[in-house]
């Protein structure tokens, strides 16, 4: 396990340099930053001047290897824009989305387990038929479209709920309720397909044969088999966070890195935008590194075959 | 002669399908002894294995339902138990092994844990004192180093392994009931005459009854004391393994030894029965085996024979022998 757990770390450092790579490079690709700095009395030499400043006048390898070193000592550079270094705007924003995200990932993920294995072990039910539905509706509903309607009906005609912005744990309930609405009903889904592949298997008859309740058939001995397949695409939804959180961030006025790096694609604000994405990279990284080390926790012949 | 330790009188079990009511045991009444295998033979879908789960009470729900007939286990009516009582007697008193080794382990736990459930959730023991059962389970089964495999997971063992280890699960509460339906057939040749062979052995020691089900006569011969041969929901012959395969009196018994392939016989062809067994959706109305039947008379396209006793532990439902 050990060994496992090390080899997938190194796997996942070079993803890392490769993904540095990447996003400097898209970053040059998008043209030379001075040309958006000239007016019509600049001259030649303050240009070259401010290329000296940016470290422009290097040539790409060395400026690679200079966003690399400035990258361990947490310099993702400037805004543009605001002015003001982009770890701190990130800072302050990610804390933000984490805390929206994490909770989001819980309770969505926690309530696809049990509305899954519920479904499954009652099957052809109301309850079943119930989550089906809800699922469609989960799947089938543009996210905004969702997060406009709950605004309106919790908050404006209600009066439940503030509408927007952040404070108290009021302010959580629409955008974790819309977010967890969205990423639910997948999970759900394959969860409950899955067990009820495993619930037809010969070791769960087998088990019922031993004598178990039914509580331990289904929680013990089902549900453990029953999580690798959905795990894997734990890891795809957590990324659909990210891109549900863009958009749910601007609708609930949310200060997190969704609305930071919307403003800055907006503004054209480089340096942020390269932070956002880098960021953001490295988060599903570090998510499917930990679903490939809970698969390995799970499943014992992943285990072995890796060490 | 030992205690009777299982007996079944005039067990029913339907299922409910959208195809209609299924009879798939249909009166069937049989005993077995302590020590004693009995086998119960038959072709796919002439309810044995049905008979099988209708003693442990685990036939799929919501569709199939023990309709009828009694039991009786060591003078308990198993069907008259709380379903928390029958659960208590499952694995404990009656423990039961699959036909397939490769899918009837829980890949995710180890064989160690897997044994240990069984005796934590039966018996009231310590943890080192489960451990031991755990240990004597597997050495009752000849598993060889014990003490190491315990630590395995399923797929680092081979088939017959697995099945061994099936059968110390179904063994380690020291059960007075096995129910093992078809435990040899996904196995080799060669390791299916070891398993029948450390199952007789197991037997010897333990004292544990056996009701045996399979569809080899060959395995029968081998294992079983006394044979149901089924057809169609019904056991239309029981006799001791010998007086079957010397005086079988059902036309379907001989029909069914005769299909065996025999190497001290010149003639190539092998038997087989004519036809197909009926719908169970759709039976005849007299005897069940009378469309294929080649000594049928007019009695038998009418009416079904009852059960007759011929003396010696033998009984046949045939008109030609009423």
């Amino acid at each position: 396990m050990g060994r496992f757990i090390v080899i997938r770390l190194l796997q996942t450092v070079v993803a890392l340099i490769g993904i540095s790579l990447l996003i400097f490079v898209l970053a040059r690709l998008s043209g030379d930053p001075t040309m958006l700095m000239r007016t019509p009395t600049t001259t030649e030499a303050e240009i070259v001047n401010i290329k000296q400043q940016l470290g422009l006048d290097k040539s790409q390898p060395e400026q690679y290897v200079i966003f690399v070193k400035n990258l361990f000592r947490g310099d993702l550079g400037e805004s543009i824009i605001k002015r003001r270094p982009v770890t701190d705007m990130i800072g302050e924003a990610l804390p933000n989305s984490l805390r929206l995200g994490i909770t989001s990932f819980a309770v969505s993920m926690l309530l696809a387990l049990l509305l899954g294995v519920l479904a499954a072990t009652r099957r052809d039910t109301f309850l079943d038929n119930g989550v089906k539905f809800l699922a469609v509706l989960g799947q089938a509903l543009p996210g905004f479209w969702v997060a406009i309607l709950a605004i309106f009906v919790f908050s404006v005609y209600w009066h439940l709920l503030p509408t927007s912005g952040t404070g108290g744990p009021a302010h959580y309930v629409l955008p974790v309720g819309t977010l967890s609405f969205f990423l639910l009903p997948g999970m759900m889904r394959l969860v409950r397909s899955s067990m009820l592949d495993v619930l037809d298997s010969e070791y769960i008859k087998l088990a019922r044969i031993k004598g178990l309740p039914e509580r331990v058939v289904i929680w013990k001995h089902a549900l453990r088999n029953a999580l690798i397949a959905p795990l894997t695409t734990a890891g795809i939804i957590f990324a659909n966070i990210i891109t549900g959180a863009v958009i749910l961030e601007n609708v609930f006025n949310w200060p997190g890195v969704g609305r930071l790096s919307w403003e800055a694609l907006v503004a054209r604000d480089f340096p942020v935008v390269q932070g956002v994405t880098l960021l953001v990279a490295v988060l599903v990284l570090l998510v499917n590194l930990l679903v490939d080390i809970l698969y390995a926790y799970i499943d014992p012949q992943i285990r072995y075959q890796q060490t | 002669m030992s205690k009777i330790i299982l007996q079944v009188e005039g067990l029913h079990t339907v299922f409910f399908t959208r195809q209609g009511v299924v009879k798939a045991v249909d009166g069937v009444s049989f005993y077995v002894r302590e020590g004693e295998t009995f086998g119960i033979v038959g072709e796919s879908g002439c309810g044995k294995t049905v008979t099988g789960l209708s003693i442990l009470r685990l036939l799929p729900e919501p569709a199939g339902r023990i309709v009828g007939g009694k039991i009786i286990l060591d003078g308990k009516n198993l069907l008259e138990l709380s379903k928390k009582e029958m659960r208590e007697y499952r694995g404990s008193m009656i423990s039961m092994i699959l036909q397939d080794p490769m899918t009837s382990l829980n890949p995710v736990y180890t064989i160690g844990d897997q044994i240990a459930e069984s005796v934590r959730l039966h018996q009231n023991l310590k943890d080192d004192a489960v451990e031991k059962e755990v240990i004597s389970a597997l050495r009752l089964l000849k598993i060889p180093a014990p003490e190491m495999r315990l630590h395995d997971y399923p797929f680092q063992m081979s088939g017959g392994m697995r099945q061994r280890v099936v059968g110390a699960i179904a063994m380690s509460c020291h059960p007075r009931l096995l129910i093992a339906d078809e435990p040899t057939t996904a196995l080799d040749a060669t390791i299916q005459a070891q398993y029948i062979a450390l199952f007789k052995d197991v037997q010897r020691q333990t004292n544990v009854a056996i009701v045996f089900i399979t569809h080899d006569f060959g395995v029968v011969a081998q294992m079983c004391h006394r044979v149901g041969v089924m057809y169609a929901g019904k056991i239309v012959e029981t006799a001791t393994t010998r007086e079957l395969f010397k005086a079988p009196r059902h036309p379907y018994t001989s029909a069914l030894i005769n299909s065996v392939p025999r190497l001290d016989r010149k003639d190539n062809r092998l038997y087989s029965i004519e036809g197909q067994p009926p719908s169970m959706t759709d039976l005849p109305r007299g005897c069940r085996f009378f469309p294929r039947c080649s000594v049928a008379r007019d009695v038998c396209r009418e009416q079904e024979p009852g059960e007759v006793d011929i003396g010696g532990e033998h009984s046949v439902s045939c008109w030609r022998v009423s």
